[in-house]
């Protein structure tokens, strides 16, 4: 950044290398919050694969829902709830930090979050067992 | 137990960096006596008074306060003074200038970026209107004091910013202490400078460029919360970007 202040004329400057968050454990769980986020595209792509085979028919639709049912897929959905889960917490874990000053102590603003959010959860299967049985 | 008998010794790998050479940095061993009260940065100084006198660090004032001496000690920011040799014996300690800035002997950094940074958030109160001192002080309320009292307590030690790995990946980051103290002057009653500091805060080297890894507030020696200033105010920006800031104050609620 220009301004009134000038560098210092010769300086030796250490680069920045790719494994720079290998190098200590808070950046480790730093990373695997962002590394997370990728489970959340990719069950995306699962429930947008469901509407794109709604789209295409009854038969497409029939044969996605079949697949969903296989052991394959309940296994892969249980890591994707496990990964999905994980990163949910992660971002209330920092939702204290961008709140504006307040006088409620972080923690209990990581616990309502994440209380909110797992009865909030409860509450959708509840409703959409009670619908689709 | 005497003080002579409770001493031992601890192996510093230190980085050494010599600008006239042009030679890259390499680590130099000492072996220095220590006992159980001795700082890294006393350590340091008993390298430079009886082992080697070209060795070149910044230190003050030894108690915290001042900011002078940080340093990476096996990897982590800290400031030497507040850190002690024995919680690291037995094993050997390794101590590097402070990361992600360029180094111009040694453990001593420059600077001159985070000055300009800090230059630029305008980190002065900003009166709506000067008033003559016989007025007397501008009065405020601890409520108000409280909206910006943790982020004055910065010493500008700049541990958050190489504890930052996106001002390592990107040095055009505006960072954590200027990010702070700009919230700072922001935050307080007195001040009316959100327009003037604006265009830092809202630029993508703003606040924006932050992606909370938070470990800035996790070294900070005094306890300030600099992830805390810049994630409230991305809130801020948003409200400011889409005119709502302008009608708060209009009401009277924003700034």
């Amino acid at each position: 950044m220009s301004g009134r202040f000038k560098p210092a004329v010769k300086t030796y400057t250490r680069p920045v290398t790719g494994t720079w968050w290998k190098e200590n454990p808070f950046f480790l769980v730093y990373m695997a919050r962002e590394a997370t986020a990728l489970f959340v595209f990719i069950y995306a792509l699962v429930l947008l694969s469901g509407v794109v085979s709604l789209a295409l028919g009854q038969s497409a639709y029939e044969a996605w829902q079949a697949l969903l049912t296989t052991k394959t897929s309940l296994v892969f959905h249980l890591i994707l709830l496990g990964l999905l889960a994980y990163h949910t917490y992660t971002w209330f874990k920092v939702m204290p930090k961008t709140t504006p000053q307040i006088d409620i102590a972080p923690q209990t603003i990581v616990k309502t979050g994440v209380l909110f959010t797992a009865g909030l959860s409860v509450v959708i299967v509840a409703v959409l067992f009670g619908v689709t049985r | 137990m005497t003080a002579e008998t409770n001493t031992r010794t601890i192996e510093i790998d230190v980085l050494r960096y010599d600008p006239d050479s042009g030679a890259p940095p390499r680590y130099q061993t000492y072996t220095v006596p220590f006992q159980h009260d001795t700082s890294v940065l006393v350590g340091l100084q008993y390298i430079k008074d009886h082992l080697d006198g070209t060795l070149t660090f910044r230190w003050s004032c030894r108690m915290a306060i001042c900011g002078s001496c940080g340093t990476m000690i096996n990897g982590i920011p800290q400031l030497s003074c507040h850190t002690f040799l024995r919680d690291y014996w037995p094993k050997k300690l390794r101590i590097d200038p402070l990361e992600h800035f360029p180094i111009i002997k040694d453990l001593a950094i420059d600077q001159t970026d985070f000055l300009n940074k800090l230059d630029s958030v305008k980190p002065y109160l900003i009166p709506k209107q000067e008033k003559p001192l016989s007025e007397g002080a501008y009065l405020q309320t601890p409520k108000q004091m409280e909206q910006y009292y943790n982020y004055s307590q910065c010493i500008n030690c700049l541990l958050c910013y190489a504890a930052c790995p996106q001002y390592g990946l990107t040095p055009t980051f505006t960072g954590p202490a200027a990010l702070a103290l700009l919230h700072r002057y922001n935050a307080d009653s007195r001040d009316v400078g959100w327009t003037a500091r604006s265009d830092v805060l809202n630029s993508e080297d703003g606040v924006w460029r932050c992606t909370l890894v938070g470990y800035c507030s996790e070294v900070c020696p005094k306890n300030v919360d600099p992830a805390h200033a810049i994630n409230q105010n991305k809130v801020n920006s948003t409200l400011d970007y889409f005119g709502v800031l302008k009608l708060l104050s209009t009401v009277g609620l924003g700034k």
